[in-house]
This record gives structure tokens, sequence and C-alpha cells, in this order.
């Protein structure tokens, strides 16, 4: 059996999620504000996010799109990793997402699942495209 | 509103149920078929029969919420929503001025006998005066028998053996009876192959659209509809149409009893975003390619369940009667019990004006 799925827009897709997006950076930071337990605040100018520490999927998909699509300068302005829908690390700051003509993200999501126990960790980075 | 006609078969107490019309139609005997009850001419929706709204246009995507873990796939599977309301058989005549009177037939999953003996006895109430029944109005008047599926049968088995027996009867009109037999009943596996046929992940729901179909060819009173079977072979000889009675025998040949659809989640719901927990879900209903709708996507092993044949019980060619007027339509096999069209089909016989078989 063949399943067909439906499709997203893609634009619609960029405005939702910069509908959804919330600042962390700005949420966290500041007088009286603090990182909740268990999660690594970083901000991208003391800790830049470098394209080869992302993961090996992440890096073959962002290759194939800059072959795609040549002259493209993309840089990594934010990243989040989450284990089972709880951010552990993110790294951000007070800048607002890129433009939707700008932006780009990408993801990696890896599981682990046994009889008693479910481990998923997903990776979201975004970036600007210009 | 309905009356009941008390009446005694077998020692059993039984009723007709009985409601009333305009002086000058004909009282309408509604005999329903195998398997069945009086609610399949009264309240067809009550007996559990596929009655699945598969023209309903699909709603629109569901939002599920935020999830922790994308949402790839399929989400449930699942059949169309339930048609309705239906309009019976007795509504529609009742709706026209028609008098009607239906019963339940005794061992309706039995052989034709026993309903053939009832009958007889319902026919011989229904002729008595109306001061006897203490009943007002009870019309003593033309007799008109409208039956579904296996009703046909006993229909003609009745007026075979007791050619006498109704002076007053003007027309018998059939309702996918399979008076050449079923093919379905020589090979009284096939409708549990045909549920075999689907991913064993859906069968749970293919069951519970042709479960209680493949249980019914099953039964005795299906049994004897095989083709070929000393009861179609005893009855139809030296059958012929009774003089002044007019015969219209219908048939289907549509085997679409559902669409078989499926919640899938769209793509946005495998990208994850900038939330926590950070997939958003968003399911979208489709119909499912190649095994949708049910039976169509069947292999058609034999007419019966072959679309622009069959009707999911009967083959259209073998609802036909030598000295009977003969109609196709494009529907199921319970939907003779309440589509619209064949019930204007049917008013327009009662109204002799048969206009639509031209």
């Amino acid at each position: 059996m063949v399943q067909q799925f439906p499709s997203t827009n893609p634009l619609d897709f960029v405005r939702k999620f910069r509908s959804n997006y919330v600042n962390l950076h700005d949420l966290w930071s500041g007088d009286g504000k603090q990182v909740p337990e268990g999660v690594t605040l970083r901000d991208p100018k003391r800790s830049p996010i470098k394209e080869s520490s992302l993961p090996e999927a992440t890096q073959a998909l962002l290759a194939e799109y800059r072959k795609a699509n040549p002259g493209l300068k993309i840089v990594i302005v934010k990243y989040m990793r989450t284990v089972n829908g709880v951010p552990e690390t993110v790294v951000d700051d007070g800048l607002e997402l890129p433009p939707e003509d700008e932006f780009l993200s990408l993801s990696q999501t890896v599981t682990l699942s046994t009889r008693d126990h479910i481990r998923v960790v997903t990776e979201i980075i975004v970036a600007r495209k210009k | 509103m309905a009356i009941t006609i008390p009446y005694t078969f077998n020692d059993r107490d039984k009723s007709i149920e009985y409601t009333d019309g305009d002086a000058g139609k004909p009282l309408v005997l509604l005999l329903h078929g195998a398997g069945g009850t009086s609610l399949d001419m009264t309240a067809p929706d009550q007996r559990g029969y596929p009655h699945y709204d598969y023209t309903e246009p699909f709603p629109p995507d569901r939002d599920e919420g935020w999830s922790a873990y994308p949402g790839v796939g399929v989400w449930s599977f699942t059949l169309d929503n339930p048609k309705e309301p239906l309009i019976s058989w007795q509504q529609i005549l009742q709706d026209n001025g028609f008098p009607t009177a239906t019963y339940s037939q005794v061992d309706s999953t039995g052989p034709i006998q026993s309903a053939e003996d009832e009958l007889v006895v319902v026919i011989n109430k229904l002729q008595m005066p109306p001061a006897k029944l203490e009943l007002p109005n009870l019309p003593a008047k033309e007799l008109v028998i409208l039956a579904h599926s296996r009703g046909g049968l006993l229909a003609r088995k009745v007026l075979k053996d007791h050619a006498d027996l109704v002076p007053n009867l003007t027309t018998v009109i059939t309702l996918d009876s399979p008076h050449l037999g079923s093919e379905l009943a020589n090979l009284a596996t096939t409708l549990n192959d045909v549920i075999l046929w689907f991913p064993s992940s859906i069968q749970p729901l293919i069951t519970q659209v042709l479960g209680d179909f493949a249980n019914l060819v099953a039964q005795p009173a299906w049994q004897e509809l095989a083709v070929g079977s000393p009861f179609l072979m005893d009855l139809a000889n030296g059958e012929g149409a009774l003089p002044g009675v007019r015969y219209f025998t219908f048939g289907g040949i549509s085997v679409k009893l559902t669409r078989l659809l499926s919640w899938v989640y769209n793509l946005e719901s495998a990208i994850p975003q900038w939330h926590w927990p950070p997939f958003h879900h968003v399911i979208a209903l489709i119909e499912v390619p190649v095994i949708s709708p049910v039976a169509n996507s069947v292999p058609p092993v034999v007419d019966e369940i072959a679309n622009g044949k069959g009707d999911i019980l009967t083959a259209d060619k073998r609802c036909r009667l030598p000295f009977a007027v003969h109609q196709t339509n494009a529907i199921n096999h319970p939907e003779c019990l309440w589509d619209p069209g064949l019930q204007a089909q049917v008013l327009s016989i009662l109204g002799d004006d048969t206009g639509f078989w031209e």
C-alpha cells in the first residue's frame, strides 16, 4: 500500500515557525529572570555555532542546499537541542529570527526506545541566508 | 402513527405494524430480507447495516497540539460517517399517503418454509374485515407487495403455493432479490476472504463493514439461495405471473459501502520549531489509495461483489424474473432500504407513472 501524505506550503511553515518563536535569551536573561534548571543557555557571540559541529546528516543537507543555490552565504544564528521535548542546550541572543526571505532552518531528530524507555533528541538550527 | 395488529404464529404472539393512508391507495406490504427485522422497513438506521456517507466532503485539517516527537505517517484509519437521516420505506410511503404493513419474519436466518407459512397467516389477517380487527379504516382493498432481498423470493413462494390467497394483489416489486440465486452462497467463504484480502491492521475496520454480510451468507437462509439450489429450481419450475398482477424487479450494481480514510500527519508535524515541545502535530484526512473504497477495490471473484455487476450480496443479472420489468440502479444492497432515487422510482410505479423505465 502506497500512502500519500498531504504537503505543507513552505512559506506557511516559515510563517508559523516565526509566529511560534519565543526568544529564549530574552525570556531567561535579565533582572529577576533565570535559566530553568537543566538548561544551558549560551550566547552565539561567545560560543559561535560552528557548522562543523552540527550533526553529519545536517551538514550534508546544508551542503546539498548550497550546491543547489551557489553563491549563497549561510550564517547559523540559533541552535537548540531538546531531549524528550525539553530544551537542554540553547544558543540564542536577543536578536529576532531572520526575516522570512532570509530564513532557513535545519533539524535532526534521533530516537531510542525500549519497552520501558524512550529518548527523543532533536537538534534545531536556525540560519540566515543571503 | 403506527397501529399494532396482533396475530399468532406457531403459538407465538406476534404483531403487524400498520400505518394508515389515503382511502384510495393500495396497502403496501413490506417484506424484509434474510436476517432482517421489521426495522429494515421502518428504521433501517437502527439495524446496523453499513450506511456510510461516502460523498461527504473531508473535514478541515485537525490541530493535535505540540509534541516531543515528530509526527510522521499514519495517525489512524477510519471510515466515513453514517449517513443520516435515512428515510425508511414505511416513512416515504406514509408521506405519500400509502397505508403500509410490516412485521418481523419468524426465523429470518433459517430456511424459507416457516417464513412462508407465517406470511400466509399475515396476509389472511390483513384481509379480515376492519371490524374484526377492532381497527378503524383498515383498507380491505388493493394490495402491493414491496420486498427486499430474500423477501422477494418469499413473496414468489407464497404466490406460487397459494395463488388464490391474495385476490386483490395488483403489484409485486422486488428490490435486489436474488431470484436466480447468489454465488456467495455457493462460495460461502468469499466474503471472509475479502476481509482477509485487506492489510491486517485494517481488517477490524473492514469486518465492521462486511462482517455481518459474511455471517449472513453462511446462514441457512442464504445457503438456500445458492445458484442452482433445489429450492430455486423448484420455485422457478412452472412459475408464472399471476393474472392481472404487475411485476417489477430492481437490481443493484454498486459495491461501494464506504471510503477507507486515514488521518495522516502533514509534513509540518515532522519539522521541529523553536518551541518546546518542538513538534506541532497537524493531521489531515485522506482517502487511502488502492484499497479504498470498500469493496470496489477487492478482486471481483463473483459478480455479486464486482462493481458494475453486483450490490455486495446479489448480482444484477440474477435479480431478474422473465415476467417482470427490470430496472438497474447503481446502489448497494442495504441502500435499497433508504435510497431516495429508488424510492422515487417505486412511488412512480405505485402512481402508475412508469416513465423512468424508458
